[in-house]
């Protein structure tokens, strides 16, 4: 292999917009990277003349009347191989590969494919998202979601999602939901966490089933964790920042606030 | 149709031709009809209390009558950046120049009844980046339009001049001395073939015999002057199969006085004396520049042109093909060619250079080390290949990121290689 790829010279005046990422995407080869590393987020809605109108800016006429075609008379999964394989980013073995994968999710219930669409919008930072998936899982016909440990775990992602964002009451409902459907110990910890973090209360059921000594050890961890904190995640940035000599330093906060509102404008959509 | 022109600028004399499409041919723009009247010194006179500029002889008139002030050597001027002030005011070299090329054009505008320029070929005895630069500058001045304008040096003019002639003039090799007040230059051209396109191939060489013109002012000193061209003759056109020989410069207006150089020369040959053989070439080079097509089917490789292909390998539609970056027989200043890649594992770019002659690859490495660290295939960059002069090249590869996922760092690695 040479190492190099040739880029297309076209460049498109009207970007592609993924909303569940918040970002533009500007030429054949992003969205190539698009489809194989973000497939959970790709549902059949994606298929629609945006796609199209996009290909064909970046002179690809032919395959997005190809891809028209194959999405009347084949499933989304074609249309994306047909994609990857058309635009040449990807070699065969990474062809293979994503072939694999999209069998994979092909054999998997769909109530499965939006839960893992779900984690991967968590994993992204986009709660709001999640939720919003998650609660799609939760409206799907009993049926689907006969399975309650299954259940159980939308509930506690959403209660995740809901913790991330502050809403503390809302957290600690779907974690209750979930303690309901797997009576886990675990659980009952992160009720305990948002009660202390949210200043409200635990559902009383719940609350009875916490011992003295179970207590005592939910609060010593949370301590640990709060410690640990100091070291990690956004707090670890801003003391790399602080460590910037004065004239440096101004501008290390002005980059990080700017990024962390980036981040968050684009959880907001 | 606009103005066809070809013009040689030294620092002495320049010249002009003009491209007839009627004759088919470059027309030398003789002013009062002599030949020496296409011999337009390279000088400058601004004339007192006015902003009229006057160039050639007129420019000398009005200085020796203490009416203007005068500036040469304009060409040593630019090459060297300096300036002139003239009546108090500060005059870069580029602006003196500006003003020499606008007095220059306007001499065919006013033969030919015609405004518009649609190519413009100056030819330069050396080719220097920083020169080129200049010239630019001062063209763009003078409203010319970039894409309108050219620099060759005189070795390419000279082969295209040759290459225009008919066939049986340059079965062989021809030479040519160029004798100037600036220096002696020997030229030659030969034509290599067996090969698709075949190849011109020419170079320069100036001369270290290279003599004063005020030494053809004395009976002493033609005889001196005859002695020193014999000699280089010998040298330079021994065991040489050489077709034909063209003298040109002011040194050769008159050849009476190289009768021995002349008896050397003439041995089985043909040769011809004549002033317009650069401004011709420029001129026939200018023309060709506005066809679809070539008129020369030839590489033409000689200096301004380089001799190598600069290419890398990459994968295009999935197949893995060599990409030309540069291509021998390219005009060095001209040659500024980019392209965009993804990285895909690598981390040193690798171009190949392959001279005209041999097909021996040779390659250049660019650490890529420098690049900001991301997920593989998501680092974009564009790869920029400019030349400083034949053989000098400069690889830049500029970090694009990855659109929205991965923001452009702005990082740069540059490297500059000396090929063959």
């Amino acid at each position: 292999m040479s190492g190099l790829i040739l880029c297309r010279e076209k460049t498109v005046t009207h970007p592609y917009y993924v909303t569940e990422l918040g970002l533009h995407l500007y030429t054949g080869e992003e969205l190539c990277y698009f489809i194989y590393n973000d497939i959970l987020l790709i549902g059949e809605d994606f298929l629609d003349e945006r796609l199209f109108d996009f290909l064909e800016q970046l002179g690809e006429e032919k395959l997005a009347d190809r891809a028209r075609r194959l999405k009347e008379q084949a499933g989304l999964f074609d249309v994306l191989y047909l994609l990857l394989q058309e635009l040449h980013y990807y070699n065969t073995a990474e062809l293979f590969a994503f072939r694999r994968r999209l069998e994979e999710l092909n054999g998997s219930s769909f109530s499965a494919r939006l839960k893992a669409k779900g984690d991967y919008l968590f994993e992204c930072g986009q709660y709001y998202h999640a939720i919003r998936v998650y609660d799609q899982v939760l409206e799907q016909d009993a049926r689907e979601l006969s399975d309650s440990e299954f259940v159980a775990k939308i509930w506690h992602n959403k209660g995740c999602c809901n913790a991330r964002l502050e809403m503390f009451d809302e957290a600690m409902y779907c974690m209750d939901k979930a303690y309901q459907l797997s009576r886990s110990t675990a659980l009952l910890e992160k009720m305990f966490v948002l009660s202390e973090l949210g200043g409200i209360g635990i559902p009383r059921a719940a609350d009875e089933l916490i011992s003295g000594g179970m207590r005592k050890q939910f609060r010593t961890n949370l301590e640990d964790h709060k410690k640990m904190a100091m070291f990690t995640g956004k707090a670890l940035e801003v003391v790399n920042a602080s460590d910037k000599s004065a004239d440096e330093q101004a501008e290390a906060y002005r980059t990080l606030l700017a990024r962390w509102k980036e981040e968050y404008r684009r959880n907001q959509i | 149709m606009g103005l066809i022109l070809g013009i040689d600028l030294c620092d002495s004399f320049s010249q002009i031709s003009v491209y007839s499409p009627e004759k088919n041919a470059p027309d030398p723009l003789l002013l009062g009809g002599s030949d020496a009247g296409g011999m337009i010194s390279t000088t400058l006179c601004k004339v007192k209390g006015s902003d009229r500029w006057l160039i050639g002889t007129d420019a000398y008139q009005r200085a020796l009558m203490g009416e203007g002030t005068m500036v040469d050597k304009l060409v040593k001027l630019l090459m060297r950046d300096t300036s002139a002030t003239i009546e108090g005011v500060r005059y870069s070299a580029v602006d003196l120049m500006a003003a020499f090329i606008e007095q220059l054009i306007r001499l065919p505008r006013i033969v030919y009844k015609e405004e518009e320029i649609d190519s413009i070929a100056f030819s330069l005895r050396v080719l220097d980046p920083d020169l080129l630069d200049r010239l630019t500058e001062a063209c763009d001045k003078c409203g010319l339009d970039r894409s309108h304008v050219r620099f060759l040096s005189h070795t390419e003019c000279f082969a295209y001049y040759v290459a225009s002639q008919p066939k049986e003039l340059w079965p062989n090799t021809v030479s040519s001395f160029d004798l100037t007040d600036a220096g002696l230059d020997y030229l030659e051209m030969k034509v290599v073939r067996g090969r698709r396109p075949q190849i011109l191939q020419a170079s320069r060489e100036a001369l270290d015999e290279a003599f004063d013109l005020d030494l053809l002012e004395s009976p002493m000193g033609e005889r001196m002057a005859d002695t020193i061209l014999s000699a280089c003759a010998d040298r330079l056109l021994q065991k040489k199969l050489v077709s034909s020989v063209f003298l040109t410069g002011e040194g050769f207006t008159t050849v009476d006085w190289a009768k021995e150089f002349l008896k050397k020369i003439c041995n089985k040959r043909k040769v011809f004396s004549g002033q317009h053989m650069f401004a011709d070439g420029a001129a026939l080079i200018a023309y060709d520049s506005t066809l679809k097509e070539s008129r020369f089917p030839y590489l033409c490789i000689c200096e301004g042109r380089l001799s190598s292909t600069i290419s890398l390998y990459a994968l295009q539609d999935g197949r893995n093909e060599q990409l030309i970056l540069a291509a021998a027989g390219s005009n060095w200043y001209e040659a500024k060619a980019s392209a965009e890649f993804i990285l895909d594992d690598i981390h040193t770019l690798e171009l190949m250079v392959t001279p005209f002659a041999t097909q021996r690859v040779e390659t250049i490495s660019l650490s890529l080390d420098e690049l900001p660290a991301r997920p593989n295939k998501t680092t974009r960059v564009e790869v920029i290949v400019s030349f400083a002069s034949e053989n000098r090249v400069t690889v830049r590869v500029v970090d694009k990121g990855f659109g929205d996922l991965f923001p452009a760092s702005g990082t740069v690695i540059r490297k500059d290689f000396l090929i063959s």
